[in-house]
């Protein structure tokens, strides 16, 4: 079977499988927590119109933060992650590799799946949210421009830790303690050197493309805090180098690495 | 008959920790029984036949190619592991049904595969069923579907009767009896000789990760010469049997059975000994109810092999 049909019979498969999972059910249910409290603001504004303003700043100075800080890096580790270590943790890797389809295959389709499904769980609250602040005044929505470029860069921001997760998967059996420490030690705090350094982080890149201050106004302020942003059009190009250039590691690698699933024989 | 698998000196370890060594074999279409303690280095070797493992030495070859990272060979080549092996939120029919189209089946025709093998295994009834509720038995029956969707010409059994009912076992048994006589090549591992036994006399001995022997079950009873082989004769008079016998330097051993009129000698020149049986019942006329060598089998050979 070529390359391009593999990828889509193992996407269509882990897909649909992972829809049916229970984790899916609980991170669907985690991510409209946000929408929950956001709806609570704004029931709290419609009953006193004295605290105007409250769902958008939560909104903001919350959920935003959360999304791009926390919940696209940590989807993207969970799932990445799972390309591989899922396979091999449950031994169901042989049921692939002795499948007649190109190894790089099993990477790509089920990369692109959970890629599917973790922008699906983190955009399907985000939009709600939006909505939710917007619903008094739908007809004239501010910084919808704005919000769909938000979107636009969190959809790259999880291909791209994906990618790179998926990489790391491929390398090491316990992934995600790897992913934890780059994503709340590296992320976190390289993003802030000066200079070249920070550029060696995933966060600065992604910050780089999302609107300016003066465009979005205060309430994206905190978003935006970064040192020296780059280009959009140097930003994007890094974005699109990483995610192309993980993935084809990762497939190398996963074509010629041995994966022991079982005790010795 | 050409080898369609050719093993050369293969040799893998696990760091410190020994797998196989120097195997070489040649397999040719029919049905071998892989035949070894746990540990033996079983599962090692069909690892690296089905391109799991890598070999540390040798070459293994089939039709001709290399495996390991060779995709397009699998659709040659179907496994059942030895391990559970399948996904929690599928159905048996969901889990059959993407192995054929990962063979390059397509719509009706891989639904019409996967309603095959799932009815020669009796799963047709439970296909709709999440394989998390299937019993042991239904999910090593499963596991068997899934290796042979795609009609494969080399099968590779693990322990393949795991945990399967003894209904299912005989029929299961006789589907890769079925296998082997449609001329594709079968390899069956396991411990449990009854099991290998009910499929085939070709065998293959394997001991800590070396080859012990290998062919048909009689002939390497034959290599064994110096291991008594045992041999019971039932007749009316087994002491007057015994006493025309025992003057042979090849009659090492005599039992009598107490309950029954049965002599039983252990003897290791089974061709002479017989020769002669056979000349004292024709002379003396012996009453002879049953002659049976409860050793030659494979339990016997293995025994004695690996120095039980």
């Amino acid at each position: 079977m070529g390359l391009k049909a593999a990828i889509k019979e193992i996407f269509s498969f882990f897909f649909k499988q992972e829809l049916k999972a229970k984790r899916t059910k609980i991170f669907f249910l985690l991510s409209f927590v946000p929408v929950l409290i956001l709806l609570i603001a704004k029931l709290i504004e419609i009953i006193n119109p004295d605290t105007a303003g409250t769902a958008e700043n939560v909104f903001t100075k919350a959920m935003l933060m959360v999304y791009f800080q926390l919940l696209i890096p940590v989807l993207a580790l969970l799932y990445g992650a799972m390309v591989i270590n899922e396979e091999v943790d449950n031994k169901t890797l042989v049921f692939l590799t002795t499948s007649p389809v190109p190894k790089a295959s099993v990477i790509l389709g089920k990369y692109a799946a959970y890629v599917l499904l973790a922008n699906i769980i983190m955009n399907a609250g985000l939009v709600l949210c939006f909505l939710i602040i917007n619903i008094d005044h739908l007809g004239s929505m501010s910084n919808v421009d704005n919000f769909f470029k938000f979107l636009g860069v969190g959809i790259l921001a999880s291909i791209t830790y994906m990618a790179l997760f998926t990489l790391l998967g491929t390398l090491m059996k316990k992934s995600i303690m790897m992913g934890i420490f780059f994503i709340f030690g590296w992320e976190n705090v390289v993003q802030y050197f000066p200079g070249l350094t920070q550029k060696f982080t995933v966060v600065h890149w992604v910050k780089s493309l999302l609107p300016s201050v003066s465009e979005s106004g205060d309430f994206l302020r905190f978003l935006v805090s970064q040192l020296e942003p780059s280009s959009a059009g140097q930003s994007l190009a890094v974005l699109v180098i990483l995610v192309v250039g993980a993935l084809v590691v990762a497939s190398y690698i996963f074509q010629h690495k041995e994966y022991i699933l079982s005790d010795l024989a | 008959m050409k080898a369609v698998i050719n093993a050369e000196n293969l040799s893998r370890w696990y760091g410190n920790v020994l797998g196989i060594s120097e195997i070489s074999l040649e397999i040719t279409p029919g049905i071998k029984g892989l035949l070894g303690p746990n540990g033996a280095g079983k599962s090692t070797f069909l690892k690296i036949l089905c391109g799991q493992l890598k070999p540390n030495l040798g070459t293994i070859t089939i039709f001709d190619e290399p495996v390991f990272s060779n995709f397009r060979l699998f659709s040659r080549i179907g496994l059942c592991p030895e391990h559970e092996c399948y996904y929690k939120s599928d159905t048996g029919w969901d889990e059959v049904l993407f192995k054929a189209k990962l063979h390059g089946f397509k719509g009706k025709e891989a639904a019409a595969r996967t309603e095959v093998a799932l009815e020669k295994v009796g799963l047709m009834d439970s296909k709709d069923k999440y394989i998390r509720e299937y019993s042991l038995g239904m999910r090593q029956r499963l596991k068997l579907a899934v290796s042979f969707v795609h009609d494969p010409d080399i099968l590779l059994l693990d322990e393949p009767l795991r945990g399967i009912d003894p209904l299912w076992r005989v029929k299961i048994i006789q589907l890769i009896k079925d296998y082997g006589k449609m001329g594709k090549t079968v390899i069956v591992s396991s411990h449990v000789l009854p099991e290998i036994e009910a499929m085939t006399n070709d065998i293959i001995l394997i001991h800590q990760g070396k080859i012990f022997a290998q062919g048909d079950i009689h002939y390497i009873r034959g290599l064994l010469d110096s291991h008594p082989h045992m041999i019971s004769v039932s007749c009316q008079n087994p002491r007057e049997l015994a006493y025309l016998l025992i003057e042979k330097e090849y009659i090492t051993n005599i039992h009598f059975d107490a309950d029954s009129r049965k002599v039983i000698f252990d003897t290791n020149k089974r061709d002479q000994f017989f020769d002669r049986l056979n000349r004292i019942i024709v002379e003396k006329d012996l009453d002879i109810s049953e002659i049976t060598s409860p050793d030659d089998n494979l339990q016997a050979v293995f025994d004695y092999l690996v120095g039980k």
